[in-house]
């Protein structure tokens, strides 16, 4: 559900314009696919229908909670309600999941009784377009990757190939059983297929749900964050004289660091509350819009 | 993680080796705070046997580095594996840690 990625903050403001943006592909989206599926019977087309179904309700939530979430923290939800994109995920996942099971459900009780597949057509066009689009997209990203080395164009780039392959693999299902629907075997083309596509749901709510539990368990941040963490303190190394720990987590679309470091106890508040200061605004720079605490301290903590 | 030390003169020389992942590194952290709880002297972390380090290993380091410099000894770091000179080079501790291309410069 979140669109944003571990690795890349994004400022509060800049997260909600890209859900917006994937909103609006979301729901073009299904409104082409619920079309296609909604003149065939197709078991292919309505398990993508379902599969970008819950895509754009994972993104409409996180728009929704992103929007709520930006609200300043009540008296009661002092931490504010970040917690709640985690929980809306959960259940998308449940959702997506139950339409999973009843696609596969489907798909088994299709290979019992096969059904002539009719209504195909536009369906087998959506995915044709689809594909050429995502193998546009990665063949793009692959030539940018020759000139420059980027670990995020090269993940783009898989990720875009393995749509693409999705997509045109739908569309070739649905064309050979078009073209060979005289052939029996041909009826359980899209049976197959459409447990392909199962696989890809669950694979996305797998997805969601992982990145969703670790968050509410409080998993510290990824190694890249940690990294830049780790940049800023070696930067202002001599600010501080011992480094104690570094706790991080995630909460919703906000990204909480407390630096646990001590300070020679000859130092004066004013300096010491100096010194925090810069050691502060270096890992802010590094982490917009991250939540930062810097506590003295002259131990390790034990975990909360 | 297997991590073996030595003393060598003043020094206290740590070898650890392996992968050194987040779970690793919290036994590497206890391992080195209760070295240098010990002793008072310089250390030399021998790194020629580290074939990855997580994040929270180069937290034990720089934690390490800078309990050594409070109390006015060294912490140098010997024999630099390809990846860890790229993750020292990428979180900048190359301009603030004493590293040494060898366990002899190290020591002398």
């Amino acid at each position: 559900m979140k669109t944003g990625g571990k690795t890349s903050p994004l400022k509060p403001g800049e997260r909600e314009r890209s859900l917006a943006i994937a909103l609006a592909f979301c729901l073009v989206d299904v409104l082409l696919m619920g079309t296609a599926a909604f003149h065939s019977n197709s078991l292919t087309i309505l398990s993508d229908f379902l599969k970008e179904l819950g895509d754009t309700t994972a993104v409409l939530a996180a728009f929704i909670t992103v929007r709520a979430v930006r609200r300043a923290p009540s008296h009661r939800f002092t931490y504010g309600i970040g917690k709640l994109e985690n929980l809306v995920s959960m259940s998308i996942v449940v959702l997506m999941t139950g339409a999973a099971i009843a696609i596969a459900v489907q798909a088994f009780y299709h290979f019992r009784h096969p059904v002539i597949p009719h209504g195909t057509v536009p369906g087998i066009f959506i995915f044709a377009v689809y594909a050429f689009i995502a193998f546009s997209i990665s063949l793009r990203n692959h030539r940018l990757l020759k000139s420059q080395h980027s670990p995020i164009i090269a993940s783009q780039a898989k990720l875009w190939f393995s749509k693409g392959s999705f997509d045109a693999l739908m569309a070739l299902s649905l064309t050979v059983a078009l073209i060979c629907r005289d052939q029996a075997w041909s009826l359980y083309l899209d049976p197959l297929a459409s447990l392909v596509g199962v696989a890809f749901m669950l694979h996305s709510a797998w997805a969601i749900a992982t990145e969703s539990v670790g968050d509410l368990l409080d998993v510290a941040l990824g190694e890249t964050m940690q990294m830049r963490i780790l940049r800023c303190l070696a930067e202002r190394f001599d600010d501080y004289d011992l480094l104690h720990k570094i706790r991080t987590r995630r909460s919703g679309p906000r990204v909480y660091v407390e630096l646990f470091l001590e300070f020679d106890p000859k130092q004066t508040m004013e300096e010491v509350r100096e010194r925090i200061e810069r050691i502060r605004f270096s890992v802010a720079d590094a982490m917009p819009g991250a939540d930062i605490t810097v506590t003295p301290s002259n131990e390790t903590p034990l975990p909360s | 993680m297997q991590m073996t030390h030595r003393q060598e003169g003043e020094f206290l020389v740590i070898t650890p080796s392996g992968r050194m992942d987040a779970l690793v590194s919290q036994q590497l952290e206890e391992a080195v705070n209760k070295l240098l709880q010990d002793g008072s002297g310089s250390i030399v972390f021998d790194c020629s046997d580290i074939s990855y380090a997580s994040s929270a290993t180069l937290r034990v380091f720089l934690a390490a580095a800078k309990r050594a410099k409070t109390r006015g000894s060294h912490c140098r770091f010997a024999s630099l594996t390809k990846p860890l000179q790229e993750l020292f080079e990428i979180s900048g501790f190359n301009n603030v840690l004493e590293i040494h291309e060898g366990l002899e410069s190290a020591l002398a």
